[in-house]
């Protein structure tokens, strides 16, 4: 029989390769915290400035509402830094939205010379980023003696895609001017860095969730070799060197193929992560036997969020979950995580009952 | 092979390379030279058709598809306006309202869909990313388009999705238009359940379903 762990403790488990008492729940929550408060996002963020209590205060509640096992202490989305910048975001209106960007801060190379000035952008100092900050010590004041507080930003392409380029001009300079791109790859990747650090300094107390966006769903591996690879290794090693925490890398595309597949290796061995958190093209048996039993390194066991997650029925959450548990629970190095977020307008009974049956049902040792 | 020929085999090869400027000058010189515009876009439909199957088969990425795209507007910009002079001569074309999400500024795979719908034959109007469902109808009504076609890769935009199906039925219009969805978050589960016509997972099967539902 396993003890009974608090969620330090299970999450510290699962790093490392251990049984928990039980499979930790970890929702990918960016937006759903403000709508689960009846809000809007203009309610808490403009182009500008953020509510970092009320940012805290959406974090808690879903903590309070659902009992997870680790939380990321802030509202999230992917423009911190942007308006700082010179560039423009959207702050939508509507329940369920993201905020998004409308006009990126290097629009073509001429601008670099002027954003280049600004970088590294300082996110202590002003803007949302500093609120961020905040509801990361409100957070950490009231649940972190318990709670593994999760920092969490992306890393070097997604974050040049997101702070400085856009997608769409990001991509054709990986092909059209690969220096280019990396001297804005960098950059971000800088400022990626140095926000996940201020995130350590004010109250993040666990393991480091670093996400991109692009993987090998839209890039081919050897264009990720070239273009991700470096800046995640960079990340996760300068956040063990400064706070001895380990990086867990979330991605997007099929790591089961034969030219992608390699790519773990490059992860694990070269830029050093701790764990792989892939979206649902990767069933739970395929991730136990070619990632966690290979590599020794923990795993997300994924629920489809705009699956089961949003649309339900319950019985199909537990079905999921007996899956994800039956196949890539045994040996412990597992938590629960969805594809991507959680979606925001997730019905609350679907959300409860996953993690209580992921309780439940992930109970060690497994007996299934 | 002829000038004419190698001409348009050129301009092929470049939109295939992703060569934006030396497929502009080609085109040029393609019109210029007395390639009709039909032929020339021939030529650019054929090179993404190349580019489509090549991404297909993982050989070409988000990268390449999109300086290829890039090339293709490229020439378009010059064959588009020699199209429309001749328009009443040419069989009509299935008419495409295209766009991402309200919230959701992901536009890469629909700017991948927008290519090989061009390249399909199809007239696409591109809206961008980021587009509130009223300006997908308003466009729609306003080109009498055929399908109104809906991306979203965040799952939070994936609502938007659902919301647009119930306007046009609010609406009284929904039998107007088909309406095909695609993207990350969408899933044919998810398609099925809101009542659109149609759902793509990658631009190939994209470009197949708006060819079944503009019959």
């Amino acid at each position: 029989m396993v003890e009974a762990m608090t969620k330090k403790e299970r999450v510290e488990a699962v790093m490392e390769v251990r049984e928990p008492d039980r499979v930790p729940v970890y929702p990918y929550i960016l937006t759903h915290g403000v709508y689960a408060m009846g809000w809007k996002l203009p309610d808490m963020t403009t182009e500008t400035t953020m509510d970092g209590v009320k940012s805290a205060q959406a974090t808690l509640k879903t903590l309070e509402m659902y009992d997870y096992d680790m939380c990321i202490g802030t509202y999230q989305d992917l423009y911190f830094g942007v308006t700082e910048l010179g560039g423009k975001i959207k702050i939508p209106t509507k329940f369920g939205s993201a905020v998004s960007m409308k006009e990126p801060p290097v629009k073509d190379h001429n601008d670099w010379e002027r954003v280049q000035k600004m970088m590294p952008y300082d996110p202590r100092k002003s803007g949302r980023a500093k609120s961020v900050l905040e509801s990361y010590r409100i957070v950490s004041d009231k649940v972190g003696k318990t709670t593994p507080i999760i920092p969490c930003w992306w890393p070097g392409p997604t974050a040049a895609m997101c702070m400085l380029r856009g997608p769409e001009a990001l991509s054709m300079d990986m092909a059209l001017d690969k220096s280019f791109a990396h001297e804005l790859i960098e950059s971000a990747n800088d400022f990626a860095i140095d926000f996940l650090s201020a995130m350590y300094e004010n109250g993040a107390n666990s393991v480091c969730h670093t996400g991109e966006i692009y993987g090998v769903e839209l890039l081919s591996a050897e264009q990720c070799h070239e273009f991700v690879v470096p800046y995640v290794k960079k990340l996760s090693q300068e956040i063990y060197k400064k706070f001895g925490q380990k990086t867990w890398l979330h991605t997007h595309g099929d790591y089961k193929r034969e030219d992608t597949y390699p790519l773990i290796g490059e992860y694990v061995e070269d830029a050093k992560i701790a764990g792989f958190h892939p979206d649902d093209k990767h069933p739970p048996e395929w991730l136990q036997k070619n990632v966690k039993e290979k590599y020794h390194i923990f795993i997300a066991g994924i629920i489809h969020g705009p699956g089961p997650l949003l649309q339900g029925p319950i019985s199909e959450i537990e079905r999921t979950v007996r899956d994800v548990v039956d196949k890539a629970g045994p040996g412990g190095g597992m938590m629960m995580a969805p594809s991507c977020e959680v979606p925001p307008d997730t019905p609350p009974e679907n959300f409860r009952r996953w993690v209580e049956y992921c309780h439940e049902y992930g109970k060690y040792p497994l007996v299934h | 092979m002829g000038e004419k020929e190698d001409t348009l085999q050129g301009i092929k090869q470049n939109i295939v390379d992703g060569k934006a400027e030396v497929t502009f000058e080609l085109t040029n010189k393609s019109l210029g030279m007395g390639n009709t515009p039909l032929e020339t876009l021939a030529a650019m439909t054929d090179a993404m058709n190349v580019v489509g199957d090549l991404y297909a088969a993982k050989k070409y990425f988000l990268p390449n598809v999109l300086t290829s795209a890039n090339a293709f507007d490229k020439g378009f910009s010059l064959v588009q306006p020699k199209l429309l002079e001749g328009a009443g001569s040419r069989p009509k074309m299935a008419k495409v309202v295209i766009g991402v999400c309200e919230g959701d500024i992901h536009d890469i795979g629909k700017k991948i869909v927008v290519a090989m719908l061009r390249g399909g034959g199809f007239e696409v109007f591109d809206l961008g990313r980021d587009i509130p469902n009223q300006e997908f109808i308003d466009k729609a009504v306003q080109e009498k388009a055929d399908i109104i076609a809906q991306s979203a890769l965040m799952s939070t935009s994936i609502t938007e999705m659902r919301d647009l199906m119930d306007l046009l039925r609010e609406g009284g219009i929904r039998d107007q238009f088909k309406v095909m969805i695609g993207g990350g978050s969408a899933t044919p589960e998810f398609g099925e359940k809101i009542g659109v016509d149609g759902y793509g997972l990658t631009s190939a099967e994209a470009v197949e379903v708006a060819g079944r539902l503009s019959k």
